[in-house]
């Protein structure tokens, strides 16, 4: 973060604008809960120095962007002065940083204007001062982007905080309200979409993994749902090895997660423990194991490759994040009791069991793409196999010494290809098993039972089971 | 900010944070093996890298295999690869990458921070 020295500030406007964005930067690396107070404190001058440099830079087009931007900050510091809320206290070092520098270059943009021929807006002006005009637009609205969205994650985690003393019937300390920063949150984040639209910013949500707040309920089956049609939608397309491996590692990913949530559901007794304990979880885990296998033998052979149907890529954005926000604290699971109180837990269980069920059709799908004849890799990714000895020495099968020069896709060698073919009948074989152990039905208790803990009366909870109306046989298990 | 970008260093710099995140991915999918919870963050990372390579030209993907990555990124983990990738956007002001950068950049901000140990 650079400390402003307004008297002897020697940068250009360029560099002025650009230390604003490495700060914006800086501040998004901490979005640490103490600070959202202070960064909505500090929100309202970045808004005012953007939007006073923003009017001083010749604009022929009349962008409204910034004026949108600047109406919606105005409304929010009326807000704050009426409700005393965040009150007063300290801003943020960052914020306020971003907020001199751009106040800086507003200076100096508005000095030259003064200093030359009043600016008549009609006339035409030089191509260099339009594109430098506009370069500096891109870079500005790029800062107020990211600082909105550091503003948002503070508030986020603040948010949460607060939602969890309240749902502990704690008192919140003075000074804090759920929900007025409940409401700044929503009010920063209209910012935070007219700048990214601005910016061209595309998945906004789904890339950054915004999460926190209350799950929205059908957040995940809508987008697991979207994500099933769309693998099976581009699996009918051109057959890529890029595609065929996103699709397998987020199978791993939803695997993994119908594990975490399924065990906490299991652990509060709305699941059956037992069946849970020694029959679906052993089940998942062999599942992640072969979607693994697969991954770890097609890998290579993109190497960086990993261009996808951009359809593909949103679906999987999506569902990344909508699994994310359940699972994950950081760069660890989150903890049990952080799960119930992000989600309902049971639908959650059933939702990811539901997108399990198709597994074994998606591996078939991906089996038949694998022996598609247009099936190709890179070319380098090959060789790099045949390197590393996957595949026999000779057996090159059509790969040139032109096709690794230009890193050509190319068929995949036939011996490889075999191994694919294997692994994928691998993963059939253990999704049948896993189909059969139940791990596409979770037994869901809470149908008969109350939620309370597990009581230890497992066989008697697995006896009540024979109530219930029969589920139909898994895969497998016909007769 | 136009749908291409503007000069030669910025594009080599993109194609090196794709491979720095690729290289990222690769590595949490080995160190997910002990610690499955890493899983979800390599996937992350792997997401951004064709987010990103989304926004290359069409015809240059084979480039990328061409990056040489510095030596002293070989001791990095994933959240040091990743870390690495964000400091090599830095390294151009934005308006030298295409439309969609700053979706890019901004979610690598996040997955830095979100990948802390």
């Amino acid at each position: 973060m650079t400390i402003p020295d307004v008297d002897n500030d020697q940068r250009s406007v360029g560099e002025l604008i650009l230390d604003a964005d490495i700060t914006s930067r800086d501040a998004l690396w901490d979005s640490g809960k103490d600070l959202a107070k202070a960064r909505v404190r500090s929100w309202g001058e970045v808004v005012e120095a953007a939007a006073d440099l923003w009017s001083a830079m010749p604009d022929r087009l009349g962008d409204p962007t910034m004026s949108r931007i600047r109406t919606l900050s105005d409304g929010l510091q009326r807000t704050q002065r009426r409700t005393q809320w965040p009150g007063a206290g300290d801003g943020d070092p960052h914020l306020e940083s971003v907020a001199t520098s751009l106040g800086r270059a507003a200076e100096l943009v508005s000095a030259v204007d003064r200093g030359g021929a009043s600016r008549n807006l009609s006339a035409p002006m030089p191509i260099d001062v339009l594109h430098d005009a506009e370069a500096a637009r891109t870079r500005l609205m790029h800062v107020v982007y990211v600082c909105a969205h550091s503003v948002g994650t503070s508030l986020d985690r603040h948010v949460e905080e607060l939602r969890g003393t309240l749902d502990q019937r704690k008192s919140l300390d003075r000074g804090d309200s759920f929900t007025r920063a409940q409401a700044a949150r929503q009010r920063i984040g209209a910012v935070e979409r007219i700048a990214g639209a601005y910016v061209g910013s595309r998945w906004p949500q789904a890339l950054t993994g915004e999460h926190r707040g209350p799950v929205e309920a059908a957040r995940l089956e809508r987008a697991l749902a979207r994500w099933d049609v769309q693998a099976h939608r581009t699996l009918a397309g051109p057959p890529t090895a890029a595609n065929v491996l996103r699709i397998v590692q987020v199978q791993r990913e939803i695997t993994s997660a119908a594990d975490v949530v399924g065990s906490v559901a299991a652990r509060r007794g709305l699941t059956d423990l037992e069946q849970h304990h020694f029959r679906t979880r052993p089940a998942l885990a062999s599942l992640q194991q072969v979607w693994g296998r697969v991954a770890a033998d097609l890998q290579p052979m993109l190497v960086r490759q990993r261009r996808v149907d951009p359809a593909l890529l949103g679906a999987a954005n999506e569902v990344h994040a909508a699994l994310r926000e359940i699972t994950h604290e950081g760069a660890g699971y989150a903890t049990p009791d952080d799960v119930i109180a992000r989600v309902d837990v049971l639908g959650a269980t059933a939702s990811l069991h539901r997108a399990l069920a198709s597994t074994v059709d998606l591996a078939h799908v991906v089996g038949d793409v694998v022996a598609d004849p247009a099936f190709t890799v890179s070319a380098r990714g090959a060789q790099a196999l045949v390197t590393a000895g996957g595949v026999p020495v000779g057996n090159h099968h059509g790969m040139s010494l032109a096709d690794v020069h230009h890193n050509r896709d190319i068929p995949i060698p036939q011996p490889a290809r075999v191994v694919l073919a294997a692994d994928l009948d691998q993963v059939i074989r253990v999704a049948v098993a896993a189909d059969s152990a139940g791990a596409t039905r979770p037994e869901i208790r809470a149908q008969l039972d109350p939620p309370t803990a597990p009581s230890g009366r497992l066989h008697q909870d697995r006896a009540l089971a024979s109530t219930r109306p029969a589920a139909a046989p898994g895969f497998g298990c016909e007769r | 900010m136009i749908g291409q970008f503007t000069t030669q260093p910025a594009i080599e710099s993109w194609r090196e944070a794709i491979a720095l995140l690729v290289e990222a991915a690769t590595r949490g999918f080995t160190e997910a093996e002990a610690n499955p919870a890493l899983y979800s963050t390599a996937l992350w990372a792997d997401l951004l890298a064709s987010s990103a390579i989304d926004l290359l030209p069409a015809n240059q993907d084979h480039l990328l295999d061409g990056v040489v990555l510095d030596r002293s990124y070989e001791d990095l983990d994933m959240v040091g690869l990743i870390r690495a990738a964000e400091t090599t956007t830095r390294r151009h002001p934005i308006e030298q990458f295409p439309v969609g950068a700053s979706g890019v950049i901004v979610g690598l901000l996040d997955l830095v921070r979100e990948s802390r140990p």
